[in-house]
């Protein structure tokens, strides 16, 4: 049976949503995107004009009440409870929904998304990017077929120099005018009070590929989160640095259920090129270590090394494991999520239980954090699961 | 110079770098094995040998006392022969680790201290090359106000659980002795790889950040439970030994801290790398044997985010380097170089010595607490801890 293709609305025409997510969408055969919506009119015009949309609005409702949409891409940039808000909604909307990660920033939220989803038959998926990098995906593959035997040692990177100078104003959205009704982060100096900035936005992804990687969860956890910048432009209006407390590089180590080590560190500050993206694995039978760091025109590299030749060597990634249309060269925010968006649109065509990335491993990640974050407050190991719904 | 211990590590990287410093000339090699000292003495051209290294100590014509020993058994016991030697006026080089309590070695810094001796720690990876650079460097400015120090010692050395934990090779087997990790409960388990991996890179991320650490908490772990005791062994065992670690720390000056070792991590030797980030750079050094280069030095900007290999200028290698030497020797070539210099120049410069060696066994001792206790551990520890 030929099946139609997947229709796809998506709301937020900012930067993130043309360079990565519409690019994802337009070339995957599955689908087709119908509508897109965002705040700035403009915006959303020239983002319909560049992927040949039909349709440009700036009412997420009109988005969410159209019945003859199957999926909903959540690709907003700002306001906290964005995310939040809008993915209640279409899933209340009985739309699949892809979701740019935070979903929600507390994880017993995202669980409820998870459950709602499911009473409804809906699949999931959050924008943990770098799992679905050609390198991640033949990575966990490899795993899978016992390259490192029984996982010692995980070490997750994510770090670049995005924020390094103050004058990079912390809100990375262009206001033209001053914007209102938005809750200032990190007035509050006191170390135990920093807001979480890069453990959330950076270390996300990389927590996921982390438990991938060591295919179990996390028992205890213990970190540390610092501001190492701490006086930032909040805005683009603003001409003044004033004090933010956010955490702009941290670190965190933890215990897993089946005996492996895990560390993770995640900063916008440190020197270095975006992605900047690092993950260890060493096991009984073998090592692997990936990097996305876009570095002389080479943005993924995947090295192995074994007992008995304990050199690292780098790897070759086989065809299969790139998304369609690729191309050589490819700049990575469209490589990698163009293996997300045909990866999900793969999941809904095919109708099976297949879900990855999806809230439920969203709400596993999330947790991670708010422990992490907890660890940091109050100064001691914290251990997994939260008293929450166990993720 | 007289030399206590001729195994491997005296054969691999003390003696070429002693016999190639111009400043210097070893007199005697000891060792209580007579046969392994006469052999080491014929290669390295060394007048005499001695199995007693009391005789050894008393004589008035040495003035630098090396110990290299292997073990610790009776008479190779570092923290025996270190106060020995310095009780009878000489100046010392030890390997690591000098004591196993930080409190000891602190003593022995300052009995060495109101002799006037000078003192120097086998703390072999911040005299490699790269190594010597990024302190240059750092030095110089090109990090700025440190932010993160990465860290990192691993290779795969007993990766193999029938690789016998003692690397003597035994002829036959030794009565009495510490028997090694036999309580299995975590928190009892015995420190071995944060010691004997984890004190070059601690040593070189204090160097980076120019910083105490002020409080640190780890967690140490034992993957490969069942081992062969020595070769002498055929069944494996339960050996309850630290063989991977990781710990975080906060420093004094703000910067955040990480070290990791491990000797069951797939790896080639010696499995060093570095990382330092700051305000206005990072870098990258790696000491890992791969492809016929053992050091790299990798900088980046933030002008010019991706890192680029710096190569090493030629006053950081030691009097007659060869291309393609082996690390132990191109190394501790510098290390004891660098000794003799500090020595014959008689100025206060004294890097890596018993008070440096101290405060990064401390760093240990509070590591390992905070893994028994499970809860941060503030340094420096309580005088009476």
């Amino acid at each position: 049976m030929i099946k139609e293709k997947l229709r796809v609305g998506v709301i937020g025409a900012g930067r993130w949503s043309t360079r990565a997510h519409l690019p994802g969408f337009t070339r995957s055969p599955l689908c087709d995107v119908v509508m897109v919506c965002d705040l700035h009119q403009d915006l959303a015009d020239a983002a319909a004009k560049e992927f040949d949309i039909p349709e440009a609005v700036t009412d997420a409702d009109k988005v969410l009440g159209r019945g003859d949409i199957d999926v909903i891409d959540v690709v907003t940039r700002g306001g906290t409870d964005s995310h939040e808000e809008l993915t209640f909604a279409a899933l209340a909307a009985g739309k699949h929904v892809l979701v740019e990660k935070p979903v929600c920033h507390d994880y017993k939220d995202v669980w409820r998304a998870h459950e709602l989803a499911r009473s409804k038959n809906l699949k999931t998926k959050v924008g943990l990017t770098f799992r679905y990098a050609p390198a991640v995906r033949y990575m966990f593959k490899l795993i899978g077929d016992g390259f490192i035997g029984k996982p010692f040692v995980f070490n997750g990177y994510e770090q670049n120099s995005q924020w390094l100078d103050p004058d990079n104003p912390m809100d990375k959205r262009i206001h033209r005018v001053r914007p209102v009704g938005e809750t200032p982060r990190g007035t509050d100096p006191r170390r135990e009070a920093i807001a979480v900035a890069s453990l959330e936005g950076y270390g996300a992804p990389t927590i996921d590929i982390g438990l991938s990687c060591t295919g179990s969860h996390l028992t205890q956890v213990v970190g540390i989160l610092s501001n190492m910048v701490p006086y930032r432009r909040p805005t683009n209006l603003d001409t003044e640095r004033v004090r933010i407390n956010i955490d702009d590089a941290d670190m965190f180590i933890g215990e897993c259920a089946n005996g492996a080590l895990y560390s993770l560190q995640s900063s916008f500050v440190t020197v270095g090129n975006y992605p900047g993206i690092e993950a260890r694995i060493y096991g009984s039978e073998g090592a692997l270590i990936y990097r996305l760091v876009e570095e002389f025109g080479e943005c993924q590299t995947l090295r192995g090394a074994k007992p008995d030749a304990v050199e690292f060597v780098p790897m070759e990634i086989p065809e299969r494991f790139f998304p369609p249309g690729h191309t050589p060269g490819e700049p990575w925010p469209s490589l990698f999520y163009a293996n997300l968006v045909h990866n999900f649109m793969q999941e809904i065509t095919d109708g099976g239980e297949e879900n990855q990335g999806n809230f439920a491993q969203s709400a596993k990640v999330q947790e991670i954090i708010n422990a992490v974050a907890l660890s940091h407050r109050e100064h001691r190991w914290v251990s997994l699961p939260l008293d929450g719904k166990p993720a | 110079v007289g030399v206590i211990g001729a195994g491997r590590w005296a054969t691999a990287a003390h003696l070429p770098g002693l016999t190639r410093s111009p400043l210097c000339e070893v007199v005697v090699l000891c060792d209580l094995d007579r046969d392994l000292a006469k052999a080491r003495a014929e290669q390295f051209d060394i007048p005499e040998v001695e199995t007693d290294y009391e005789r050894l100590l008393s004589r008035p014509d040495i003035d630098v006392i090396d110990v290299v020993t292997r073990g610790k058994d009776r008479g190779e016991s570092h923290q025996e022969l270190t106060f020995a030697a310095l009780e009878a006026g000489k100046h010392v080089l030890c390997e690591k680790p000098v004591c196993h309590d930080y409190r000891d070695i602190r003593r022995a810094h300052e009995l060495a201290v109101s002799k006037k001796l000078k003192t120097k720690v086998g703390l072999t990876f911040r005299y490699a090359p790269a190594v010597m650079y990024m302190q240059a460097l750092i030095a110089d400015g090109f990090v700025g106000r440190p932010f993160i120090f990465n860290g990192f010692e691993q290779n795969s050395q007993w990766i193999d659980p029938d690789t016998p934990m003692d690397k003597r090779p035994h002829k036959t087997r030794t009565e009495g002795g510490e028997i090694k990790g036999h309580d299995p409960h975590p928190e009892a388990i015995q420190i071995l790889s944060l010691e004997g991996y984890g004190a070059p890179i601690i040593d070189i991320g204090l160097m980076s950040v120019g910083s105490d650490l002020h409080r640190v908490i780890g967690t140490l772990k034992n993957m490969i439970p069942s081992r062969r005791r020595t070769n002498l062994d055929t069944e494996r065992e339960r050996i309850n030994v630290d063989d991977a670690d990781i710990f975080i720390g906060e420093c004094e000056n703000g910067a955040a801290f990480s070290v990791q070792s491990s000797y069951v991590t797939v790896g080639n030797y010696p499995g060093i790398e570095a990382r330092i980030y700051g305000a206005d750079g990072a870098l990258v050094c790696r000491l890992v044997d791969e492809f016929g280069e053992c050091e790299m030095l990798h900088g980046a900007t933030p002008d010019a985010v991706e890192f680029v290999r710096m190569p090493i200028p030629q006053r950081f290698f030691p009097p007659g380097v060869g291309p393609g030497e082996p690390w132990p020797s191109l190394f501790y070539g510098n290390l004891v170089h660098t000794f003799m210099q500090e020595l014959s120049e008689g100025t206060s410069a004294n890097q890596g010595n018993f008070g440096q060696s101290a405060k990064v066994q401390e760093v240990i001792n509070a590591v390992a607490l905070s893994h028994r206790e499970r809860r941060w551990v503030d340094l420096p520890l309580p005088a009476g801890d």
